[in-house]
This record gives C-alpha cells, structure tokens and sequence, in this order.
C-alpha cells in the first residue's frame, strides 16, 4: 500500500495547495512534499523486492486490484517497485523537493497554482514510474504533460508559448503513436490483460500472431518501433531533441529541475522497461543501429552544446549526449551496460539539476545568462561559484561523483556488448567526454574567472536559496564514493535480463 | 596486517581532511584558519611523510602486502566486483616517500611564496594543494588500474583548481582550462583502454596472481584464456597498453600532448614544483612503472614508449634552449626529463627509470622552489634578461640551485647524472642488442644530453652570474627563512641522492650500492609478481629486448662529454659580465623554437578553427534542418501556426480546456482503432 500512500498523499498535496493563499503556498507545498520524500525514503529503507518486475520478479509494495475491463482486456491496478523503479521513485521526491523549495522568490504571480501543478507532476511521475499495467502506466504518462504544458506556457520565459505548444504537440504525438503501436501489440497476442509482465511474458515466448493483415514479426517490429519512437522524442534522441532546448530554456529554473531531471527519465526508463524487456531478440538484432544513435546524439548533442551561448541554453544541450549515454547502456543489455543506464539516469537527474540551478542563481545575482556578458564572478558569488564547478565538474565525470560512475558503468558494459563492433562503437561515444569538458570549462572560465564584470551590482542569495544545490552536490558525491548502495537493487532487477540475454558483463 | 593496512589509509586521508579543514573553515569562520590553512596543511603532509617513512621500513621490513579496503560496487550477475584498495609494495612505498615530502616541503615554501607576500584566496589555495596531495598518495597506493583512473582524474581537477589559482588574470584562467582539457584528452585514451581491460580481463587489479598484467602473461604462454574480442592476444595486449599510453603522454607531457605544461607555469610557482616533481606529471610515468609486468609483455608498447620518450627528451630540449623567462626554461626541462623517464621504461630498464623518476622529483622541486625564491626577489618579473648577479644577492639559494642544476644537466656526482646514465647506458644496451628503434631513441636522447647541458647553465649564468640588468635585480632581497630551508635541504638531497644506486660503478665497487635496484628487486612474499627481477625477466623472455654488453663507464663518460660539451658553451657566451643572447644567431630557426613549432598554433587552430565552426554548422542545422522539419510538419497539421497564435488567449482555463479536450479526441481516436466501438 506504500505506493498508493505516496500517490494519495501527493495528489492531496496538490490540492490543498491549490486552495492555499499565494502567500503560505510555497512553504506549504515544501512541507508537504516532505511527506512523499520521506515516504520514498522509507520505501528505499524498507525495499525488500527481488528481481525485475517483469521478468518473474517478486515487486516490493505491489497491490494487484482488478479495474476495468475494456473489450475484453483486464486492466488492473497494479503497482510496485523494482531496483529500477525505486531509485526513479526517490529521485523524483528528492527533485520536487528541491524544485519547490528553488521556486522561493522565482514565481510572481498564481502561486498556489504553480507549487500544486509540481506535486501534481510528482505524483504522476511517481505512478508512471511505479505502474505495472500499461494502461495505468499510460494515464500517469499523459497526466505529466498537463501540468508541465502549463508550467511551461503560464510561468516560462519570453518564447514561453512557442516551447509549451511544441513540447506538448511533439511529446503528444510520440505518445500516441507509442499507445497505437503497444495497443497493436496487444491485440496479436493471446493475452487478455494490459499488464505489463503479462505482456512481456507473451511477446518473449513468441506467442505474438499475425494481426491487422500484417505478419507476426511485422507487429512486433511495428509495436518495437512504435515504442522506440514514442520514448525517442521523451528521452530527446537526436533528431527527436529539437523540444528540449526550447522547453528547458523557457521554463522557470524549477520547472526545468523536473523537466530536465525527470521527466526525460520517463523516457529511458520506459525504454528499458518496453523495448528492453519485451523484445531481447530485437534489441539483440537491433543493438548496432541504435547504438550509433546513441553515439550521434552523444557527439551531435555535444557539439550543439559548444555552438551555445546562453548558459541554460548550453546546460539544456548537455542533457542530450547524458541522455544518449543511458541509450548505449540499454541497447548493451549487459549487466553494467543496463544497470549503469539505470545509475546514470539518476545521475543525470541530480546533476543537471545542480547545473540549472546554479545558472538560475547566476541569473536573479546579474540579471544576464549569456556567457560573454558574465566574468570573475567566482569571489563575488563563492558558494553558487563553488556549486557551479562542483556540477560542472560532476558532469563531466569527475570521479568519486555519481556522474563517473554512471558513465563508467555504461561505458565498460557497453565495450563488452554482444553486437558487432561494440568495442569501437563504444570508444566512439566515449569522446563525447571530452567535448563536454571542453565547454563546461569554458562555459566555468568565462562566468567565473577573468576580471569582473556584470551589468549590475551582484547581490548573493541567502545559504537557504542555496541549500537545495549544494545537498544534490553532497548527494551526487555520495553516490560516486558509494554506488555500492544503489547498485545492489539495481544488479538484482537487471540480473533477469542478463539471463535473458545469456549474461556478459 | 590490520594495521598495516589503516596506518596506510590514513596516508592519503590526511591530507584530505587538511582540505576539508582548509575548505570549511575557510569559509565559514576564515580567521580561525591559522595560517589561511597552512599549518593544518603543513602538519598533515608532516604526518603523512611519518606514515609514508613508516610504511616504506614495514615494505623494506618484508610487510609488501596489498588489500582492499573499499567495495564501490558489488559482484552481480556473474559479472565483476570494482573495489579500491592498497597495494604497499617497493614502488608505491617509495613514491609515497617522495610525494608527501615534497608536498610537505611546498607547504612550507608557500608561507614565503604565498602567505608573506599577501596573496588573497589562501584558503582555495591551501584546500587545493591537500587534495592534489592526497589524489596524488592515492593514485600511487592504487591497488587496481579502475582506482588508478579516479585519482589521475581527481590529480587533473586540482591542477584545474591551482593553475587558476589567480583567476581573475586571462593567462591562468586559460592555462587552467587547457591543461585539463589536453590531458583530458589523453584520459579518454587512459579510459577507453581501462573499460578494455575490465572487458577483456575482469579485472583491472594491478598485483597477485589474479591481476591483468598476470592474467595476460598467462593467456600469452597459452595457459589461461580470456576475450580478447577475436583480436590475437598479443596484438591486444599491444592495442590495450598503447591506450593506457594515452592518459600517461597527456599528463606527463610527452608529445604531443605537452603543450599544457609550459601554460601551466601561470600558476603560483609552489603549484609548478609540485605539479613537475611530485604529483600530476609524475603520475603518468609512475603508471607505466606501476604496469610494467603488462608493457614488459609487449615489445611494440614498450618500443613506442622508448621513441616517444627519446624524441621528447630532445625536441622539449631544443625549446629551452631559447626561452626568456626562467620558469619556462624549467617547465621544457621537465618535459625532457620526463622523456629520459619514458625512454628508461620503454627500453627495458624499470630500475633506471624509477631512479630517474626519484632524482628527478628531488632536483626538480628544488629548481622550481628555487626559481619561486628567484621570482619573489624579482617582484614577480620571471624574465632572465632582466636578471643576473643575483648570487650575491641570495647565496643559499644559489648554491642550493647550483646543486639542482648540476644534477639536471647530469655532472658527476649529482644525482641526475646516476639516473640519466642509468636511462641512457639502458637504452644503449637493448638498442645495440637488436633493437635498432630504441638505439635510434638512445641516440636522441643522447644529443638532448648536451642541450640540457647548455640550456640548464644559460639559466644559471643568466640568472645569478654576470652584472645586474635591472634596478629590481640589483635591489633584490635575500629569501626568507622559510623559502631558504625548503631549498637547501632539497639542494642537500639533490647532490647525493644519486648515490642510492651508482650504477656506472658497478664494476668498481660491485652490486653493494646498488640500494635502489635491490629495492626494487624484493623478493617480495605473495607479490612475486611485481618486483623488478620479475619484470626484467619478462622484458627479456616475452618482449625479447636482450642487452648487449656496454660497459656503464664507456657510457657514463660518453654522455658525461655532451654534457659537459653543453655547459661549456653556455660558460664561454654567458658567463660574463653582460651577456648577449647568442642563440640569436639561429635566426628564423630560433623564432620557431620560441614559438614552440607552432603546435599551439596548431592546437588553437584544432579548437578555433575546426570545432568551433564544426558546432557551430551542427548548431545551424538543428535550429534549421532537424527543426525545420518539426515545425514544418507541426504547421502542415492541424495545428497551423497561425491558429496557434489565435487559440493562445493566455487565460490558463483555456489551455486546461483544450488540454483535457485534447486527452479525450486522443484516447477516442486510440479507442476506434482498437476496434472497441
């Protein structure tokens, strides 16, 4: 029941804040997000899950209660938590948190609405990430497009429409093309349920039949690519990104904490959890193909991010190549290759995090984002500077930081991929690493060293305005010292894929 | 061996909670900080220096041991644990000796450098200098090549952290950011090879019997198999020790990826003696050491490792000779030795190269924390030209780096002479045995010796002989106290510590003062495989690089007259009293050596005039091409760009409206063609 807990007491938060005056809503809403963080830390302490939920594993907090039923297909309600899911659970608390505390004095006007849309997208995306029944999955996955269409479009940035109506028309239509492919998928297999391990179960043994006058290997490579595609345009694949940029740039520093730390997520987590799952022998077939794509939106991401100007612009590219990283590791589906896309998902979420907010503080002290305007700014502003290069440095894989350890994992699954060429596929995307220092540094010398110069007098925030970077900094140090405790959970859920795919590295 | 194994952690933690300490306390309660973090600094590299003394008589005592001390990530899925841990053998002891006590010396030359002439920000620098200290000691006690990397990596960030230590000059700023990034770039090379080394082994551990290096031994004499990814294992081996290459020629500046270290010296000058001497150019050399029982498997490495040092050792050498500035002159010196280091290790000679990387670490320091007393005299002002007479003026520093250069350009009986001919007579052996590459590397390494001769005594004569060129040197104070005690005992050092192996006179005196070599050589209970008998038995019976007899006197005396050759000429045009730059006689030569053969120009380009626009073009194409097309088909569908504009009126009940609408048009039009209706 600690899944729907969480769920209710989040989906209540949000209304209550709703209703709340605009004057106590932000301190409300940061109260009550407490509850669901700790709720997802107490799941993390009392996680006693085993295996991966869909490939025979027992879910910790698992609740199966029959739904509804919809031309003959069951659809239940059922939840639980896995080594995939959990870490994804309390990233997602951990990130509300940080992003309802960061909005302190970012947001003007309709406040009680705004810090009730974050908890409403909390608790969506913890229900997308908990979730073991498509349809249930799906409904949590379009009810995170709501609220984040509207914190982009009401409470964004100048070309704030322009980016919500594209974010929500492009990731609307990946969505549906996504639920059409699944739906077909469905349909040609035997199987009278939406639940997900059902469903992998039947695709898995090849009990798929030919349908709407296609055959059974067309359905499946039709409902494959469906799905790739529908999580393609949320992870921001190259040439899927062309949203991100503008979404993550137009939006508030908090809005752009969630989006960019877990909404993307939604992605890769569901490609795991779809592609990865349900279809090893085309992941298999496929492996090299998407593996070069993973390596240009690694090297193509990267390179766009050099050619940025704007600070968030250019932290909003970085998200890109961190993103194709988690895609090498899936398609590797060895045990590092998928449990490092696993770690490096939360990674990213932690650290892009800091670098948003870092720049968003760099913002509100001199007013300017663009990185020629800014200069020396590293005495006047000590502790946003020491943030700045602590998520700059994290980002580009500074060891004993949770950044080097998700690449690392990724990195050394990947080389040792079943596919053809992995090796040299892997050495290609690993020079990704290079270009990020190389505008991370730069992005670091031109707005904290040099002589200083900014438009304005520059005023520091308070260390509480500050506190919500600095504990994601400690908390990605934690994890690069001591992946170890995340690790464990997610080695047991993805050890049912190794033996899927007949183990490796 | 608990203890042992605590006592050893500690050496690295130490200085790491003098970093916290200078980090916290620094910002949060700074006049609390004695010394702007000097003292906490000072007596943690001191404890260090105790336990590195300590652990060094427990190696020497039969207490080689190594052990782990940290699960980073568990076994899983029979798939390989990554742990961290200590391996304490003759090497790492000996290097930890060296690191914590030049650091340690740094400290104290810092009060001078940095304190007493009231620089600001002395808690960054102090917190800088206890966590490249502590990166550095665990580097060196690595027990795996995984570990290895984190602390290579982290050795890379601090010098980020000190060469910008004055960050609001362009000139650091810059330096910082390409010494990372260049040796960054031969990290991915360093990464790529240790993710292969994971996948073809299972293992990055560096000692045992189930290391990689013995592992790979193995797997070449046929008696183990491992997944060499349809490669022949020797060819591997090669391809996987020549990525490893990569992180070592990036951060011990070999060509030619040492263009950052001459930047580097924009840092304050205590940062360059620890940098050259003990920590992040050292590391790279100290890891081919480290890996020797993998690279002695493999001829071709080995071979690539003697030429890249040969030819660094004399093309860094024809730099020098030419430059103004004193801390310049150094930094291609280091370069060069570093090449000597390369070119001992590549030819076979393990022994001659760790010797040369001891008395290296010791003559160096000294020069830099000489020339940083030289600086401060100078107010600052590093060029030569303006110097001279200064050893009146400052004597102790003068005879302490006499003695460093002595030793530098390789004079009887200083320490660098031992080493370099130790490199060199080495080289000579296995290049007349049959391998005609490293002759070849022999030979430039050979013709650097006089070079190095010439440039080392230009620097000397330039800078403390002769009249004063200047108002600020004729002026110049002597250095305080605690700048002149670093110096002279470095000074002391550098004159004898080449006599811990006398290698040419091994036919005078015997194998009794052999010290180094027996050291190295164990035996070592449980860690057979990393001593260096091991490793020349490998490097003769697997890489097959057999020496031919040269007598080591023949050969000392052979380089000893380069050198000499060299000092002589720098005596006849620069010791008098108003010298004149003779190498102006080199014409257009000399402007390309002072401009270094343009690779900064070169590399500039790579940066400026290749990635730059290659982003740009990528980021016009994605704003116009991959754009394009979404917008282009968002516009040709339903939702048409001018209706948008209409249907966005900004009243939020709007958009929730035609939000919801949206979801209900979308799950119909989902629902009919499931064929539910």
């Amino acid at each position: 029941m600690l899944v729907e807990a969480l769920l209710a007491v989040t989906f209540v938060a949000a209304f209550a804040v709703l209703l709340a005056p605009a004057r106590y809503a932000g301190r409300i809403a940061a109260v009550l997000s407490l509850v669901p963080l700790v709720g997802s830390l107490y799941a993390y302490a009392a996680f006693d899950g085993a295996g991966n939920a869909l490939l025979g594993g027992t879910p910790a907090f698992e609740t199966v209660v029959p739904w509804v039923d919809i031309g003959g297909y069951a659809v239940d309600w059922h939840v639980g938590l896995d080594g995939i899911s959990l870490p994804l659970v309390v990233l997602t608390a951990v990130l509300t948190t940080v992003a309802i505390v960061a909005a302190r004095g970012e947001i003007e006007g309709r406040r009680s609405l705004f810090y009730a849309l974050l908890l409403f997208t909390e608790a969506s995306l913890i229900g997308v990430f908990s979730a073991l029944d498509f349809f249930l999955w799906f409904v949590f996955w379009e009810f995170v497009l709501v609220p984040m269409y509207l914190l982009v479009a009401v409470y964004g940035g100048p070309r704030r429409r322009y980016a919500a109506i594209k974010f929500f028309v492009y990731t609307n239509v990946a969505s549906l093309v996504l639920f059409v492919g699944f739906v077909m998928l469905v349909v040609a297999t035997p199987v009278e349920s939406f639940g997900l391990a059902a469903v992998a179960e039947a695709v898995r043994s090849g009990a798929v039949t030919g349908a709407f006058g296609l055959s059974a290997s067309a359905v499946t490579g039709v409902a494959f690519l469906a799905l790739f595609f529908g999580f393609a345009v949320k992870s921001a694949f190259v040439p899927f990104h062309t949203w991100l940029p503008d979404a993550y740039t137009e939006a508030p520093t908090p809005v752009t904490v969630l989006l960019a730390g877990v909404v993307t997520k939604m992605g890769t987590y569901s490609l795991l959890r779809f592609n990865v799952t349900m279809f090893p022998d085309l992941i298999r077939q496929w492996a090299l193909p998407l593996a070069l794509l993973a390596v240009l939106t690694v090297l193509y991401g990267s390179l766009a991010a050099l050619a940025q100007r704007d600070a968030k612009r250019l932290v909003a590219y970085t998200s890109i190549p961190s993103m194709g990283f988690v895609l090498l590791g899936s398609v590797a589906a060895t045990n590092y290759g998928l449990a490092g896309a696993t770690f490096q998902m939360v990674s990213h979420g932690l650290l892009v995090s800091v670098l948003f907010l870092a720049v968003g503080y760099v913002e509100d002290a001199t007013g300017t984002r663009m990185i020629n305007k800014l200069s020396g700014l590293a005495d006047r502003l000590p502790v946003t500077a020491a943030v700045l290069v602590a998520g700059a440095f994290g980002y580009m894989g500074l060891p004993l930081m949770s950044g080097f350890a998700g690449e690392f994992f990724v990195f050394t699954g990947s080389f040792a991929a079943p596919y053809p060429h992995a090796q040299l596929v892997t050495a290609a995307a690993m020079f990704g690493i290079v270009v990020v220092a190389g505008y991370l540094l730069r992005l670091l010398q031109g707005v904290l060293m040099g002589p200083f110069e900014a438009p304005t007098t520059v005023t520091p925030r308070s260390r509480r305005d500050l506190a919500p970077a600095v504990a994601l900094v400690l908390l990605s140090i934690y994890l690069g010292v001591a992946p170890g405790t995340l690790m464990g959970a997610i080695q047991d859920a993805v050890g049912a894929f190794v033996a899927v795919f007949g183990g490796g590295l | 061996m608990a203890d042992v194994t605590a006592a050893v952690t500690a050496i690295p933690l130490v200085p790491f909670a003098a970093f916290l300490v200078a980090l916290l306390v620094g910002h949060y309660a700074p006049r609390a900080l004695p010394k702007g973090g000097a003292l906490p600094g000072i007596a943690a590299t001191a404890i260090s220096l105790v336990l590195s003394v300590w652990a060094f008589l427990t190696v020497g005592a039969g207490g080689a041991t190594v052990s782990q001390v940290w699960t980073w990530v568990p076994a899983a899925n029979d798939s390989f644990a990554l742990t961290f841990g200590l391996l304490l053998d003759p090497l790492s002891a000996l290097m930890v000796v060296v690191v914590s006590g030049v650091s340690l010396l740094v400290h104290v030359f810092s009060l001078g450098y940095m304190n007493d002439e009231g620089e600001t920000g002395l808690a960054r620098y102090y917190a800088g200098l206890g966590l490249f200290t502590a990166s550095m000691l665990a580097f060196a006690l690595a027990s795996n090549l995984l570990q290895a990397f984190v602390f290579f990596e982290l050795v890379g960030f601090c010098s980020w952290w000190l060469i910008g230590h004055w960050f609001r000059e362009p000139g650091p700023a810059s330096a910082a950011k390409k010494a990372f990034l260049v040796t960054r770039f031969g990290d991915y090379f360093l990464l790529v090879g240790l993710v292969g080394v994971l996948g073809t082994f299972g293992t990055a551990a560096f000692a045992g019997d189930a290391s990689f290096p013995a592992l790979a031994h193995a797997a070449l004499e046929g008696e183990a198999s491992v997944n060499t990814f349809g490669v022949d294992p020797a060819t591997w081996f090669t391809i996987l020790g020549l990525l490893i290459l990569g992180g070592v020629i990036g951060k011990s500046a070999q060509f030619p990826l040492q263009t950052w270290l001459p930047d580097a010296m924009e840092g304050p000058t205590p940062v360059s003696a620890l940098i050259h001497a003990a920590t992040m150019v050292a590391a790279g050399v100290y890891l081919v050491a480290r890996l020797y029982g993998f690279y002695a498997l493999t001829p071709t490495a080995l071979t690539v490792i003697a030429l890249v040092g040969g030819f660094t050792a004399l093309f860094a050498a024809t730099m020098a000779l030419v430059k103004r500035e004193i801390k310049q002159v150094l930094a291609y010196s280091t370069i060069s030795q570093y090449g000597y280091i390369m070119l001992g290790l590549g030819s076979g000679g393990y022994v001659a190269g760790v010797f040369h990387l001891l008395t290296h670490a010791t003559f160096k320091a000294l020069l830099f924390l000489g020339a940083g007393a030289v600086i401060i005299a100078m107010h600052h002002d590093e060029d030569m030209w303006k110097m001279g007479g200064l050893k009146d003026r400052m004597p102790t520093v003068y005879w302490a780096f006499l003695s460093g250069s002595l030793a530098l350009a390789g004079i009887v009986p200083f320490a660098g002479f031992w080493s370099k001919d130790a490199v060199l007579h080495h080289a000579l052996t296995v290049g007349l045995g049959g391998q005609p590459l490293v002759l070849f590397a022999y030979l430039m390494g050979l013709v650097a010796v006089a070079f190095t001769g010439f440039y080392t005594f230009r620097m000397v004569f330039l800078t403390f002989h002769g009249e004063p060129r200047s108002e600020t040197a004729r002026d110049a104070d002597a250095a305080s106290a605690n700048m002149r005690v670093p110096v002279a005992i470095l000074g002391v050092l550098a004159a004898v510590v080449g006599l811990v192996n006398v290698d040419p006179l091994k036919g005078v005196v015997g194998e009794r003062l052999l010290f180094l070599e027996r050291w190295l050589n164990g035996p070592l209970p449980g860690l057979a495989g990393a001593t260096a008998e091991h490793y020349h038995e490998l490097v003769v019976d697997v890489a097959g690089f057999h020496g031919a007899t040269v007598s080591p006197v023949v050969s000392a005396v052979v380089s000893l007259v380069f050198a000499l050759t060299g000092v002589a000429l720098a005596w006849t045009w620069y010791n008098v009293p108003e010298p004149v730059e003779k190498t102006d006689a080199l014409g257009p030569a000399k402007t390309v050596l002072y401009n270094n053969y343009y690779q900064d120009e070169f590399q500039t380009w790579l940066a400026t005039g290749v990635t730059e626009p290659l982003a740009n073009a990528v980021d016009v194409f994605d704003a116009s091409v991959v754009d394009g097309v979404v917008n282009g088909v968002s516009s040709t569908s339903l939702v048409a760009s001018d209706r948008l504009r209409r249907v966005q009126t900004g009243v939020v009940t709007t958009y929730t409206t035609q939000l919801v609408f949206g979801l209900v048009v979308l799950l119909l039009i989902v629902l009919l063609l499931g064929g539910w209706f």
